[in-house]
């Protein structure tokens, strides 16, 4: 179900009107994971039998994880991570081993290509590691009985929840369990933070549908073969375009999941921070997807030791995570070469000291602004051409197709290009305006920007498309 | 709630001032930003317009979407959509109420299934209405392509030679003398880029076409056909087969074939009108699929040529 369609509004009116009766007011939790659970087999039913299934391991392990014997608490975190990632392995990762480890002809290759990819996985998945990892670390504190309580029927209820309340289960932001069940209690309409909700909501699905949506449309020719007649013009402007577009996209969705949280009295973690205004792409991974990036940093990184075993540690555990972050993203090894990508760079960041570096110059913040956007949105090409040799033919096209003739419908494209990424260049400008006189100045006159921005929803909407980080 | 209540306000009367601008501005040639919005256009065109107004429909692909309205027979529309089946026209028909006396049935990729998004997002229960009553919303009047209309128009009287060209790529009504000089011009010079593309493009198409069809999904394909065509044969509309010429070798390919006979199977030439094969050496492709502008337009020709002899003939029956 998507965010952008008549159902989820009629869900959400539909749960909201429920959830806030006073009458069901001890029913909250249920109607929650009732209506979530609505919104997760809308497409596909049977997917629900292992999201279900993986809710149960995830509340299972976690109980014994606070509540068995102190010597078996290791024991059941590891097997409810380890049955977490073999979950995900077996369902996201099964086709990817499938092509590289058997030939095409052979069962074994066709049975695991076949496997389907449930949707959300990636995201439930780490939120049940989450969970667990929390409670193994607060095993002997009191915050371990308030992420797992001692009546099961309770922890039944508030890790359900927490997995699948509907605003993040498909595409994030990926929550921890320390910042979601502490706010499981009961909710009031009074509360309810109208204007951070219309704030959020009006930008999320401006970002989405006029922004995101319309750059699909020109960066549709980004696709293998169409690209080898694009001029290279053509081909940087699309570049960028699909960079402005998905942020906007992928900002939206967190957006919208942020703002519709608040409608049933929970506050979701930011995901971005103007993540295009990053002068090296160590600020980029604090800017950028932030519940993933703290994630693996929380998770993975300080656990595999951080910084603090050495320099060669260091860079390996820079890159172990970065490449097992790129695959978590998609089962293609173009992934793991853009999560290595990233990896590097940050490697080299850190060698060279401009890891936290911030030019003196602003001509020297403006170069920095503009190399990280840079290497950044060539990355992005390997999503949106996950094969590896036509990410290349572009690259190659790119600089080959240096002819700067272009047609009257190209114009068209390259003008489409510029105009709907004019609002994300802005968002970012904004930002790093707001505490000029102008800046202050256009706060002043937020209501007008807010009016302008569904005034655009309404009148200038792109053709509505699912997000792309539902692939993930 | 203050910001909420002047930000609905200022959306308001922004909508408001615009709708009037939009009654003021004079009509001026639709530019589509994509593929999307060129078959939203179209299918809105229809459905807000006058549907009743035309007696023959075509629906098709993308194929048959490259058709030159403006030639015609007057009182036709195209129902034809890039990257989609026969089945969204038809299902916008059936959702208008609509029965032309005669639809046109495109052949070519019959194998291909239909989208229940697309009339799905026509019909949006929120936004139909809405639509319907404000033609501020309808994806013509975006406020991008009412600013495209207007430099198009600036264009126009600046370079009309270059202006001509885009109304030609568009679909828009050329001039008479442009429209004849068009049909008659060769096909336009190709770039090394564009000559490599298309020759990739046409050797995957003739592969695509070696091979039958999914059978399973042709045949399902050709039920969902049947239930149409009996809905709207039994309302009185007449249904007409034709095929948009495509590379010479797929026009001979096993698919097309296959669904030629499995069509004449289904829809007996004693009960269906089926019109003459074209010859597809005579037309030139950009892909091996897509007729270039040239060839749409002599295509288009050819085919109203056709359909005012079947016009004629009905008559005479």
């Amino acid at each position: 179900m998507l965010f952008n369609s008549f159902e989820f509004l009629v869900l959400v009116l539909v749960t909201l009107a429920l959830y806030y009766l006073p009458l069901l007011r001890r029913w909250q939790v249920p109607i929650l994971i009732g209506s979530s659970l609505f919104f997760y087999a809308w497409t596909n039913p049977w997917l629900l039998l292992l999201f279900l299934l993986s809710a149960f391991v995830n509340v299972a392990t976690s109980y014994q994880v606070v509540h068995a014997a102190p010597e078996r608490r290791f024991f059941y975190a590891a097997l409810g991570v380890v049955s977490n990632l073999g979950i995900l392995a077996f369902f996201k990762y099964s086709p990817l081993i499938g092509h590289s480890l058997f030939p095409d002809t052979s069962e074994a290759g066709r049975f695991l290509s076949q496997i389907p990819l449930p949707i959300g996985i990636s995201f439930y998945t780490f939120e049940g590691i989450s969970l667990l990892v929390d409670a193994y670390r607060e095993r002997d504190r009191h915050a371990a009985q308030e992420l797992v309580p001692k009546s099961i029927g309770q922890h039944v209820r508030n890790t359900t929840l927490f997995v699948a309340f509907f605003p993040h289960l498909i595409a994030g932001p990926i929550l921890k369990a320390h910042q979601f069940i502490p706010q499981i209690k009961p909710k009031y309409l009074t509360d309810i933070d109208w204007e951070a909700f219309f704030r959020a909501v009006v930008v999320g699905y401006f970002l989405k549908i006029v922004v995101a949506d319309n750059l699909k449309e020109q960066t549709f020719w980004i696709a293998y073969p169409y690209f080898e007649r694009q001029s290279s013009l053509m081909l940087i402007t699309m570049l960028f375009g699909y960079s402005m577009q998905i942020f906007a996209d992928f900002a939206g969705y967190s957006l919208i999941a942020i703002g519709v949280a608040h409608l049933f009295g929970y506050s979701l973690p930011d995901n971005f921070n103007f993540p295009y205004i990053s002068q090296s792409i160590t600020e980029f991974w604090r800017r950028w997807h932030i519940s993933l990036s703290s994630f693996l940093r929380e998770y993975l990184y300080i656990p595999l030791g951080g910084n603090r075993k050495g320099e060669t540690r260091t860079y390996l555990n820079l890159m172990v995570v970065m490449f097992l972050g790129g695959l978590w993203h998609g089962a293609a090894w173009s992934y793991a070469v853009w999560g290595s990508f990233h990896g590097i760079a940050l490697a080299v960041e850190r060698l060279s000291g401009q890891a936290n570096r911030v030019p003196r110059t602003v001509l020297g913040r403006v170069a920095a602004t503009l190399f990280t956007f840079g290497l950044v949105s060539l990355a992005w090409l390997l999503f949106r051409l996950p094969n590896f040799e036509q990410a290349l033919s572009y690259l190659y096209h790119m600089g080959s197709n240096r002819s700067f003739a272009i047609s009257g419908l190209e114009y068209l494209t390259i003008a489409c290009i510029l105009i709907y990424s004019l609002p994300v260049v802005l968002y970012h400008v904004w930002y790093l305006a707001q505490e000029s006189a102008v800046g202050f100045g256009l706060q002043r006159l937020s209501y007008a920007w807010y009016g302008l921005m569904l005034f655009l929803t309404l009148t200038n909407a792109g053709p509505a498309g699912s997000f792309i980080y539902f692939q993930f | 709630m203050r910001l909420i209540v002047r930000s609905l306000l200022i959306a308001g009367l922004l909508l408001g001032g615009y709708s009037l601008l939009l009654h003021q501005l004079p009509a001026a040639l639709v530019i589509p930003q994509g593929i999307n919005q060129d078959n939203q256009i179209k299918m809105q065109q229809y459905v807000y317009g006058r549907p009743e107004a035309y007696s023959a429909v075509i629906v098709g692909s993308s194929l048959a979407a490259k058709l030159r309205s403006y030639a015609l027979p007057a009182h036709t529309y195209n129902l034809a959509f890039r990257g989609q089946s026969v089945f969204e026209g038809f299902e916008i028909l059936r959702r208008t109420g609509q029965v032309p006396k005669l639809i046109l049935v495109e052949v070519d990729v019959l194998d291909r299934a239909s989208d229940a998004s697309t009339a799905a997002t026509l019909f949006h229960p929120i936004m139909h209405p809405l639509r319907q009553a404000l033609p501020a919303l309808r994806e013509q009047n975006q406020p991008l392509n009412q600013l495209f209309g207007l430099g198009f128009r600036v264009l126009e009287r600046l370079k009309p030679a270059a202006a001509g060209r885009i109304r030609e790529k568009v679909g828009g009504a050329a001039l008479p003398s442009a429209t004849a000089a068009a049909a008659e011009a060769p096909e336009a010079p190709t770039t090394a880029q564009d000559a490599a593309l298309a020759l990739k493009m046409e050797q995957g198409m003739r592969q695509n076409f070696a091979q039958l069809p999914d059978t399973a999904m042709f045949r399902q394909n050709v039920q969902a056909l049947r239930t149409y065509i009996d809905y709207f044969s039994q309302r009185g509309s007449r249904v007409a087969f034709f095929e948009m010429p495509i590379s010479a070798v797929a026009c001979q390919s096993n698919k097309l074939n296959y669904m030629r006979q499995q069509l004449l199977t289904m829809f007996p030439r004693q009960r269906f009108t089926y019109l003459p094969q074209p010859d597809c050496q005579a037309y030139t492709t950009t892909d091996g699929m897509h007729l270039s502008d040239a060839s749409a337009l002599r295509y288009s020709h050819e085919l109203n040529r056709q359909l005012t002899l079947l016009h004629s003939l009905s008559y005479a029956q």
